[in-house]
């Protein structure tokens, strides 16, 4: 009778255990601790969609709750398309809580920024991140540059005759505009110049309003 | 033995520090029509569409680098950048022109920029400060807003535009 008891008791704290290491308890899919998997593919679907695809050369189990894997690719989902693509050649997998973590490098790409970092932690749900250590982002679809304008382009050519034409937004604000400053005379500055206001040097002209307090007294 | 010793020391120094050189610059060229960001921290939410650099913050465009503290970009639904927002220790550097602020702020609704928190704007010889500088990037118009200080380089002067209500 006391061994049947005591076995009881031993699966019943065993069972505990592993319900404690998922959230709220729940059902979740386990790697079986100490088995490696090879070629290994995880699926998660929400309401019957395809949210999550976990990929990984091989995954092995190195607890109740996280599997350790080599070449591992995670691929996020939005309307059976593939939104983010994440890899890293070894990242730990908690799969109850769907988290990947790794500090053996990471590549996020999307269509519209690609991200690197040497570690990583990703929420899977939530779609949340973060990167450390040597971070860097390419926003593939901004150029932060000031742009030059160019003649028959979408700003207008720097023409002073022309520019109560121009197309230039309207400040909302009644504040006085900066005189230009190529009042100052320069034999390498022409007065209005085409360049963007921060692309050229001394390029402060085109500002499309006479000065709202000339300085009078610019003698060099 | 000396001779010997001080090549490899030389060779072994050099094995250190060239990777390491080679780590700390990294590509940084924006590819076209692009920018890139670096940092020592990224926290990333792509439900709300957030992305929070931190430390170190160095934002490199063609002829254009921004270096701050902190930058949040604020994505729209299909991965546009639409709004940012650079804080501490703001510098802009371009080719001849340096900006300095504690806040800069760009709307893609209006192309523009906006300078706060003692921005000045050191182009050759010439600076402009103000509390409030907004570039329109597009047409190169420049406001400011409340006392303006543009100071004229090559000895010419000071001019200092009166302060006027904005609104």
């Amino acid at each position: 009778m006391r061994p049947l008891v005591l076995s009881i008791g031993t699966l019943v704290l065993a069972l505990g255990a592993a319900w404690a290491q998922t959230p709220g308890g729940r059902l979740t899919p386990q790697i079986p601790f100490g088995q490696t998997f090879k070629d290994f593919h995880f699926p998660y679907y929400e309401n019957g969609q395809l949210k999550v695809m976990l990929s990984a050369v091989s995954a092995k189990g190195t607890t109740i709750n996280r599997a350790e894997a080599t070449e591992l690719k995670i691929d996020l989902y939005d309307d059976g398309k593939i939104t983010t693509t994440v890899t890293s050649p070894k990242a730990d997998l908690y799969i109850a809580e769907q988290r990947m973590r790794t500090k053996n490098t990471v590549l996020i790409e999307r269509a519209d920024m690609e991200a690197s970092a040497q570690s990583c932690d990703f929420d899977l749900p939530n779609k949340r991140y973060q990167l450390h250590e040597n971070v860097k982002v390419v926003l593939k679809s901004f150029d932060a540059t000031f742009k030059t304008p160019t003649p028959g382009g979408e700003a207008p050519a720097a023409a002073p005759a022309a520019a109560p034409s121009s197309p230039a937004p309207r400040p909302r604000e009644s504040a006085p505009v900066i005189p230009p400053l190529s009042l100052v005379p320069s034999p390498s500055l022409p007065a209005h110049n085409s360049g963007s206001l921060l692309d050229t040097p001394g390029a402060y002209a085109n500002t499309n309003t006479a000065p709202a307090n000339p300085p009078a007294n610019v003698n060099p | 033995m000396k001779s010997c010793i001080l090549p490899l020391l030389f060779v072994t120094l050099a094995g250190w520090t060239v990777p390491a050189l080679a780590q700390t610059s990294g590509d940084v060229t924006p590819p076209p029509g692009g920018s890139i960001i670096t940092s020592d921290e990224l926290r990333a939410d792509q439900v709300s569409h957030t992305a929070t650099f931190s430390g170190n913050v160095l934002a490199v465009g063609n002829n254009f680098t921004l270096r701050c503290q902190e930058m949040v970009v604020n994505f729209t639904k299909d991965g546009k950048v639409d709004h940012i927002t650079a804080k501490g220790d703001v510098v802009i550097e371009q080719p001849g022109r340096i900006s300095h602020c504690g806040q800069a702020e760009y709307f893609h609704e209006d192309d523009k920029f906006v300078l706060t928190d003692q921005p000045s704007i050191l182009d050759n010889k010439n600076k402009i400060e103000a509390p409030k500088i907004t570039i329109y990037r597009t047409s190169q118009q420049m406001i400011t807003e409340g006392r303006t200080k543009t100071t004229l380089g090559n000895g010419v002067g000071t001019a200092a535009a009166p302060a006027k209500n904005p609104q």
